[in-house]
C-alpha cells in the first residue's frame, strides 16, 4: 500500500525552515538597514511626501513606518528576535513543566493532586490579564530607567511561567496513562529506581506528545507576543515617554512593530498588517508541525 | 452471563458511581472556587501597582520615580469598601459588563455553532474530499491573531461601503447599535475553529467504531446514524473543549475590544493599564473593578462550560451503558 505523505508536516517544516534562514540571514533577505530613515522623500513634482511611505514610495516594497524606515526590512530583520524570544519562552516552559509533569504523574496521590491544583490555579484566571496587569507597570518602569537587559529576563520569565501551569498538566495526564502499563509494573519489579524508569521507560513514551505540545505552544507563544504587544508590552530596548505616552523603539521585533503602530489601525492599517502577518504566517508554520507529528505518531489516517 | 444479570450489574454500576461523581464534582468545583478566590486576590494586589510605582514629572520635565506603598496600601484595603458604596463604580461596572457579556455571549454561541457544523461536515464527507480543506481552513484560523481579523473586517466593511454604498456594521463600535457585531465575530473565531477540530477528531473516531458501521451495514439512514450515534455518543467530548474556548474568548476580549474601542471590561482595563498609569487615565479602582469582573466573568463561564460537559457526559455514559447491554 501506498503511503501517504504528511502534507501538514511537510508544510509546516518547509515555512519554519524558510523562517529559520530568514532569522539566520536577515541581510539576504532585506535590502535596506532596518534602522535608516528614508524621509524625507520627494515626488516627481519635487514635493515631500507624508509619512508613513506608502508601498513602492522611494523604493521600499511595502512603504514605511512613522520614522520613514523600510517596513519590510524591520520585519525581515525582526524575525530574529522574535522567534528567538518565542523559542526561550516555550523552552523555558518546557523545562519547568517536564520535570514537574513527569514526576506529579508518575508518582500520582498526593503530589500530583497538589500539582494539579496548582496548575488549576493558573487556569482560574485569563493569563493574558495577569501578563498585562504585571508587565505594562514593570514595562514603564524599565523604559523609564533603562534597564532593559532587566526587563528583557523579567518579561521572559513572567510570560514563560504564566503558561508552565497548562503544560504541567497536559503532560502529567499523558503519563498517568502511561504510569499502569504492564512494562512499567516489570521495570518497577526488577527493581528499577525511578528515576531510571522516568528516564528509560516514561520519557520516550511521552515524547512525542511533549513535541507536538512545544511545536503548538511556539505558536500560542507568538500569538500571545502580538496580543501583548497590542497592550504596549514588548521587548527591545524602546524608550517611552512618561508624560506623553509617545514611543520610539531601537530593535526591530513583530509586538514592538505592532506596538508603535496600533495607533495607525484605520489610517495606515499596512503597518500592523506586515508584522501581523509575520507572527500568523509562524503560527500556521508551528501549528501545522505540531498537526503533522500529531498525526506520524498517533497514526492518524485522514 | 445472562443479558438480565449484564443490565442489572450495568445499572447497579451506574447507581453506585452517581454520588461518586457528584462528591467529586463538589469537590472539584469547592477547589476551583479557592483557587478563583486566592488568584482574585492576587489580581488585586496587582491592580494596584500603578499606585506603588508611581512616576511623576521632576526637576526639568525629567520623569521621577516614586515609590509610594502608603499609598498603594490605602488603594488595596479602601477598595472593597469604594466599591460597595459608590453608585458611579456600580454604574461603571454595570455597563462595561453588560457589554463584555453581549459580545461574549454572542461570540461563543457563533463559536459553537460554526465549530460544530465545520466538524460535523468535515466528519461525514467520505473520500476527504472536503476534509483537508475545512481541517486546513480551521488551522488557519487558529494560527491568524484576532487583532488582524478585526482589521481585515475593518478593511472589508471599509470596502462594501466604498464600493457598493452598503454598511455591514461600524468598524468601531463606541455607542453603535450595531457596535457589538465585530467584536462578537472577532470572538467567535478562534473558538471556533479550536471546537471544529476537536468535533472532527471526535466524530471521526465514532463514525470507525463498529456499532456505527452496523448500523450503516444495516442501511440506516446517514442522518440517523449522525444523530443517534455520532452525536449522541460525541457531545460530551466536544463539549469538554468549551471551557478552554471560553478561556481563549476571554482573554481575545482584551485586544479585541480595545481595537474596535466597545467599552467592555476589556477596554475598560487595556485603557487602565495602556493609556498611562492607571490614575491618569482613570481611576486605579475601576481598573482593579474591571479585572476583578473579567475574572469573574471567565469563572462563571468556565463553570457553565463544566457543568455543560459533565451534564452531557452523564448522559452519554448512560445511553453507552444501556447500548451495551
Amino acid at each position: 500500500m501506498r503511503r501517504r505523505v504528511n502534507v501538514w508536516l511537510w508544510a509546516g517544516l518547509a515555512i519554519l525552515a524558510f523562517l529559520t534562514v530568514v532569522a539566520l540571514f536577515p541581510d539576504w533577505f532585506a535590502p535596506n538597514d532596518p534602522h535608516q530613515s528614508f524621509w524625507p522623500a520627494y515626488d516627481e513634482k519635487g514635493a515631500i511626501l507624508p509619512r508613513p511611505l506608502q508601498p513602492g514610495q522611494a523604493g521600499l516594497l511595502l512603504g514605511s513606518d512613522y520614522q520613514g524606515r523600510d517596513l519590510w526590512s524591520r520585519v525581515v530583520w525582526g524575525t530574529r528576535t522574535s522567534l528567538g524570544l518565542a523559542v526561550v519562552i516555550t523552552a523555558a516552559r518546557l523545562a519547568i513543566a517536564l520535570p514537574l509533569g513527569l514526576w506529579s504523574g508518575w508518582r500520582g496521590g498526593t503530589a500530583s493532586k497538589v500539582i494539579s491544583a496548582l496548575a488549576g490555579a493558573g487556569t482560574t484566571i485569563p493569563i493574558l490579564l495577569v501578563l498585562i496587569l504585571i508587565l505594562r507597570p514593570l514595562h514603564g518602569l524599565a523604559t523609564t530607567v533603562g534597564a532593559n537587559l532587566l526587563w528583557l529576563v523579567t518579561f521572559c520569565t513572567i510570560t514563560a511561567l504564566g503558561g508552565v501551569p497548562r503544560m504541567v498538566e497536559a503532560i502529567r495526564r499523558r503519563v498517568a496513562t502511561v504510569a499502569g502499563a504492564p512494562f512499567l509494573e516489570g521495570a518497577v519489579a526488577a527493581g528499577a529506581t525511578r528515576r531510571w524508569i522516568l528516564r528509560r521507560h516514561v520519557l520516550p513514551h511521552v515524547l512525542p506528545e511533549v513535541a507536538v505540545i512545544a511545536a503548538a505552544e511556539m505558536a500560542w507563544v507568538l500569538l500571545l507576543l502580538g496580543q501583548l504587544g497590542i497592550a504596549r508590552v514588548y521587548i527591545g530596548g524602546g524608550q517611552e515617554d512618561v508624560l506623553s505616552g509617545e514611543l520610539s523603539e531601537t530593535i526591530p521585533e513583530w509586538a514592538q512593530m505592532l506596538a508603535v503602530s496600533r495607533g495607525a489601525i484605520l489610517k495606515s492599517p499596512i503597518l500592523v498588517l506586515v508584522p501581523g502577518a509575520a507572527i500568523a504566517l509562524a503560527s500556521i508554520g508551528f501549528h501545522m508541525t505540531a498537526e503533522g507529528l500529531r498525526r506520524r505518531w498517533q497514526q492518524v489516517v485522514w | 452471563m445472562s443479558i438480565a444479570k449484564l443490565q442489572d450489574s450495568a445499572l447497579k454500576t451506574l447507581r453506585e458511581s452517581g454520588p461518586r461523581a457528584l462528591g467529586r464534582a463538589a469537590r472539584s468545583a469547592a477547589l476551583r472556587l479557592l483557587l478563583f478566590l486566592v488568584t482574585a486576590l492576587g489580581v488585586l494586589l496587582i491592580a494596584q501597582l500603578p499606585f506603588l510605582l508611581l512616576m511623576r514629572p521632576g526637576p526639568e520635565g525629567r520623569p521621577v520615580l516614586q515609590v509610594r506603598p502608603d499609598v498603594y496600601w490605602q488603594g488595596v484595603t479602601g477598595f472593597a469598601g469604594r466599591v460597595m458604596v459608590t453608585p458611579e463604580l456600580q454604574e461603571f461596572l454595570r455597563e462595561a459588563w453588560w457589554r463584555s457579556g453581549l459580545v461574549l455571549a454572542v461570540g461563543l454561541a457563533l463559536a459553537i455553532l460554526i465549530g460544530t457544523v465545520i466538524g460535523i461536515a468535515s466528519a461525514v464527507t467520505t473520500g476527504g474530499r472536503w476534509r483537508r480543506p475545512l481541517l486546513g481552513g480551521t488551522l488557519l484560523a487558529l494560527a491568524i491573531p484576532d487583532f488582524i481579523v478585526v482589521i481585515l473586517v475593518q478593511r472589508l466593511v471599509v470596502f462594501l461601503y466604498r464600493e457598493f454604498d452598503f454598511r455591514l456594521f461600524p468598524i468601531l463600535s463606541g455607542d453603535s447599535p450595531r457596535g457589538w457585531m465585530l467584536p462578537a465575530l472577532a470572538l467567535a473565531i478562534l473558538p471556533a475553529a479550536m471546537i471544529a477540530r476537536i468535533a472532527a477528531i471526535v466524530l471521526d473516531d465514532i463514525y470507525r467504531q463498529d456499532y456505527v458501521r452496523t448500523a450503516r451495514a444495516k442501511g440506516v439512514p446517514p442522518w440517523r446514524v449522525l444523530y443517534g450515534h455520532a452525536l449522541r455518543n460525541g457531545l460530551p467530548r466536544i463539549a469538554a473543549s468549551l471551557p478552554q474556548a471560553a478561556a481563549f474568548a476571554v482573554s481575545a476580549l482584551l485586544p479585541v475590544e480595545w481595537i474596535t474601542n466597545w467599552p467592555g471590561l476589556g477596554f475598560q482595563v487595556m485603557l487602565g493599564t495602556t493609556m498611562g498609569r492607571g490614575a491618569l487615565a482613570m481611576s486605579i479602582d475601576k481598573l482593579a473593578l474591571a479585572s476583578l469582573a473579567l475574572i469573574v466573568t471567565y469563572a462563571v463561564l468556565d463553570g457553565l462550560a463544566r457543568w455543560t460537559a459533565a451534564r452531557l457526559g452523564r448522559r452519554a455514559s448512560a445511553s453507552e451503558a444501556e447500548g451495551m447491554v
